[in-house]
């Protein structure tokens, strides 16, 4: 008991401490490959202890609401961080709280709370952002449902933690049908994080779509916004990695659960390597092309669900 | 005890006519035995019986502060929930048919008096007298079978596959949206009205194709059928609620979606893939009627706590109370954890890959695309909430109190407990991983045969766990310091808003082919609802080909109507030799 105490201890404490990390590693990279000496690694990080240390100013039309929210919005994801295998291969405490299929409703959740927080703000400009995160979550959510259901129908369970057994069978990651729901799901990882072809971090105004939800906001909240979308990025390139793309590897135990830490970042390197190159050779869709992108990933993921009964049938 | 009920609400009924308040709240109170009645029958009609009686309860209560509609909604909106009592108690096809008629007509009478257009109580009562005699014919088959005026076994399939077409058209089931959304936005029904004519009288029609289901024998090719056309009903009516510009025409729209979510659970039931799935199902078209029957009315209650009925230009009374309850309220009709709507969700989709896996044939593609389409839909449904939610409560608005706002924000927070009391409904699939933290009784599972688990989820520990590491949160990085100021609007004047017809429009230019979207002048127009306008065209050609013909060959002429009588003396001699 005590050692799966720990191993639960470490991946979620792994989840929220090392989280920021890949955000500073991108963001250097892509300054290197545009010939710039870029920011420290560690810049996340420095940016969220300032930001928790600032007044927090708030528009004259929010309530406690608009303050309050991103607390639950970053709780949220403490809570996937328990019931998806981001760190640790194994189930751990509170895993079964719920499946994959509820660990997809809680991203929603959050994404949902994340809006309506935003658009208590009162603002235009945040309004724009909503509605264009609100336009695309038709695509965004029933691609994560489905690229979710692509495992549990080849598996024959919706719980993640199963991957771990099928790693064993280095064939059946092979399979058509894994392979475009792997990429379907590499392509929402994209959309969700907010990474190029489809969005640029930045203040680019026409093409802005989740950070204009955090525009009105400051200090605390904002610190803890940006804290859950680093863990987001974290928690669904994680499932990428584990479940879709490279299971193997993982230790057991709780010192096997500190290794995993090391591992997730040697395999995050990975990912994060294809990132920088879509990053710097991509250019940004057009926004409303971004239905388009979105629509190929969840034929594919569709795809991948019907190969996987008929081929099997 | 039941004719017990009938007498209170009739005596409701009577007293509202001369009171309208003393009628409403023996009209609560009547509900509330109704309540206690669907707890003692303990079968699945019980919890159709104590959806209906809180949905009754909590519309009757707002109804003493909403209702400023003269002496005749409140024995009308009475009469309706009577007419609803009878059809849910009946134990005979004519008791369901005169409870269904009684249910119908004050509907009809209260949209046509609060009409600003004629059309929309016709259509109204047009569908429903359709699906009135399709639910009549199958009945009488049902009787001639059974030789029976009473709900009893059948041995024939075709009662239920009438009855449920039916029954369907009511539920403003795909293509026949109409019959939902336009009496409650066109016919500018009043909010408590369209409460229950949203969340109860739909619910009588999917309890009528529950019953009639449970009485006959299996007929999966019709389960196929209806999963279908509940995914694509999902599909179009949330997203044309997304699109919608009418405060109460958007929910109306919602309902159709979750009535649409309830016949795909039917569809599942129907197709019988295993027992285990079978029983499931079961459990996910009461958890979904009772997350869509609560959550609605508490969002009726919101469209009538504003002013006006477009979205962008409506006038709101908003306060922090009002705010969390719609948005528990809201969040739930999006299918979101740890609310009950979020259970409802899961178990459908579940239950729908579920079969999928089972089967693995080329069957399963049906329950995948309709749980793909429905996954869409859903997309869609939360998009239409944060509308809604947004330009009802949240976005902007005058600071107030209301006991209106206090009602819905109390159904809010009924239904984020429902969520964790959902274990109730799913007795047969409870479990636990005492090894894993979580006890025995606290986690719901999906199953496909006995001990074979799909999937599980425990939202009674979602809820814990989000509101405990809030509070971590909170306590580790400690509360704001916060100063107000006055929101940066990129310097256009501030009464300039970003309207809700602005926050749809991405959609209506994206699925500009599906939605018929065209910009004129400096306006976008979108045909909502094409099905009707396609419906509209048709009859509208009908019509006009009937006059030619009764122009030209029913004109009176007396050597036409001898060529009839001989046509039809050929006709029936033939019919006569070939059978």
């Amino acid at each position: 008991m005590i050692s799966v105490f720990l191993e639960t201890i470490i991946q979620a404490i792994g989840v929220i401490l090392v989280s920021p990390l890949y955000s500073g590693i991108l963001d250097k990279w892509k300054a290197n490959v545009a010939s710039r000496k870029g920011q420290s690694i560690f810049q996340p990080y420095f940016d969220i202890f300032k930001l928790l240390k600032k007044e927090t100013t708030v528009s004259s039309n929010a309530s406690s609401i608009f303050i309050y929210t991103p607390y639950v919005v970053f709780s949220t994801y403490i809570v996937i961080s328990l019931v998806i295998p981001v760190v640790y291969p194994e189930p751990i405490l509170l895993t079964p709280t719920v499946d994959f299929l509820g660990g997809a409703l809680l991203f929603s959740l959050a994404g949902f709370l994340k809006i309506i927080e935003a658009m208590e703000s009162g603002s235009n400009f945040v309004a724009l952002g909503s509605a264009r995160a609100a336009s695309f979550s038709f695509l965004g959510e029933s691609t994560l449902i489905t690229v979710f259901f692509a495992v549990a129908l080849i598996t024959g369970t919706n719980n993640p933690y199963i991957e771990h057994e099928f790693a064993q069978i280095p064939q059946y990651y092979l399979a058509l049908d894994h392979i475009l729901a792997t990429v379907a799901f590499f392509m929402l990882w994209l959309f969700e994080t907010g990474k190029l072809p489809v969005e640029s971090s930045g203040l680019a105004e026409l093409g802005m779509i989740d950070d204009a939800l955090i525009y009105e906001h400051s200090g605390k909240p904002l610190a803890l916004l940006k804290w859950g979308g680093y863990m987001k990025q974290y928690l669904l390139g994680s499932v990428l990695l584990n479940v879709f793309l490279l299971p193997w590897g993982m230790q057991l135990g709780v010192l096997g659960a500190m290794e995993d830490i090391g591992i997730m970042f040697i395999k995050w390197l990975f990912l994060l390597f294809i990132a920088l190159v879509i990053d710097t050779s991509l250019a940004k869709l057009r926004l409303f092309k971004v239905q388009d992108f979105l629509a190929v990933a969840f034929v594919l993921s569709i795809t991948s669900l019907l190969l996987s009964v008929i081929q099997n049938a | 005890m039941i004719y017990f009920i009938y007498l209170l609400f009739i005596l409701s009924i009577f007293l509202s006519i001369f009171e309208k308040k003393i009628g409403y709240a023996l009209s609560a109170i009547t509900s509330i035995i109704f309540v206690y009645y669907g707890i003692t029958i303990g079968n699945i009609y019980g919890y159709f019986f104590i959806i209906s009686g809180l949905v009754w309860l909590f519309s009757s209560i707002f109804s003493i502060f909403y209702d400023t509609y003269g002496r005749w909604l409140s024995p009308l909106f009475i009469t309706s929930i009577l007419g609803m009592a009878i059809a849910l108690t009946a134990r005979t096809y004519i008791e369901f048919l005169a409870g269904w008629e009684i249910m119908t007509i004050p509907a009809y009478a209260i949209i046509g008096l609060n009409r600003k257009l004629d059309s929309p109580a016709f259509i109204f009562m047009g569908f429903g007298e359709l699906s009135t005699i399709l639910i009549f014919a199958g009945f009488i088959y049902a009787y001639t079978t059974s030789n029976s005026f009473y709900f009893t076994a059948l041995d024939t399939y075709i009662p239920l596959i009438v009855v449920t077409f039916g029954f369907m058209i009511k539920m403003g089931i795909f293509p026949f949206l109409v019959t939902e959304w336009l009496p409650i936005a066109h016919g500018n029904s009043p909010a408590n009205a369209s409460a229950i004519l949203s969340a109860t009288m739909t619910l009588v029609a999917a309890y009528g194709i529950v019953k009639m289901m449970l009485l006959s024998p299996d007929i999966p090719i019709l389960g196929y059928i209806l999963m279908g056309i509940g995914g694509f009903s999902i599909f179009f009516s949330a997203l044309y609620a997304y699109i919608s510009e009418h405060v109460k025409g958007l929910l109306a729209f919602s309902t159709i979606e979750n009535n649409g979510a309830i016949l795909s659970a039917i569809g599942v039931y129907m197709t019988y893939p295993t027992k285990t799935i079978a029983e499931f199902a079961l459990d996910v078209i009461v958890t979904f009627a009772f997350a869509h029957s609560i959550a609605k009315t508490g969002l009726f209650m919101i469209s009538g706590t504003v002013e006006g009925e477009a979205l962008s230009k409506l006038k709101i009374i908003r306060n922090k109370l009002g705010e969390i309850g719609g948005i528990l309220l809201a969040s739930s009709m999006s299918g979101l954890l740890p609310n009950i709507g979020g259970v409802a969700t899961w178990s459908l989709l579940e239950s729908l890959f579920m079969e999928a896996y089972i089967l693995h044939s080329t069957l399963s593609s049906i329950s995948i695309i309709t749980g793909s389409v429905i996954a869409m839909g859903e997309g869609f449904a939360s998009a239409a909430m944060i509308k809604f939610i947004s330009y009802t409560q949240v976005f902007k608005g005058i600071t107030g109190k209301s006991a209106k706002i206090t009602i819905f924000s109390i159904i809010g927070f009924v239904i984020l407990i429902l969520g964790s009391l959902s274990y109730l409904l799913f007795r047969n699939f409870i479990y636990g991983v005492p090894s894993l933290g979580i006890p025995n009784g606290f986690i719901i599972i999906s199953e496909y045969s006995s001990g074979k688990i799909f999937g599980d989820i425990s939202p009674f520990y979602v809820l814990i766990l989000i509101v405990v590491f809030s509070l971590l949160t909170l306590g580790i990085f400690g509360k704001p310091k916060v100063r107000k100021t006055n929101t940066w609007n990129n310097g256009i004047k501030p009464r300039e808003e970003y309207t809700a017809f602005a926050f749809a429009n991405n959609i209506r230019l994206m699925l500009s082919k599906l939605l018929r979207t065209e910009i004129k002048g400096d306006s976008l127009e979108t045909s909502t609802n094409i099905f009707w306008k396609v419906m509209y065209y048709i009859a509208k050609k009908y019509v006009s080909f009937s006059r030619r013909l009764a122009r030209s060959y029913m004109n009176s002429s007396i050597s036409w109507y001898i060529i009839y009588m001989i046509l039809a003396f050929i006709l029936i001699t033939i019919l006569v030799v070939i059978l």
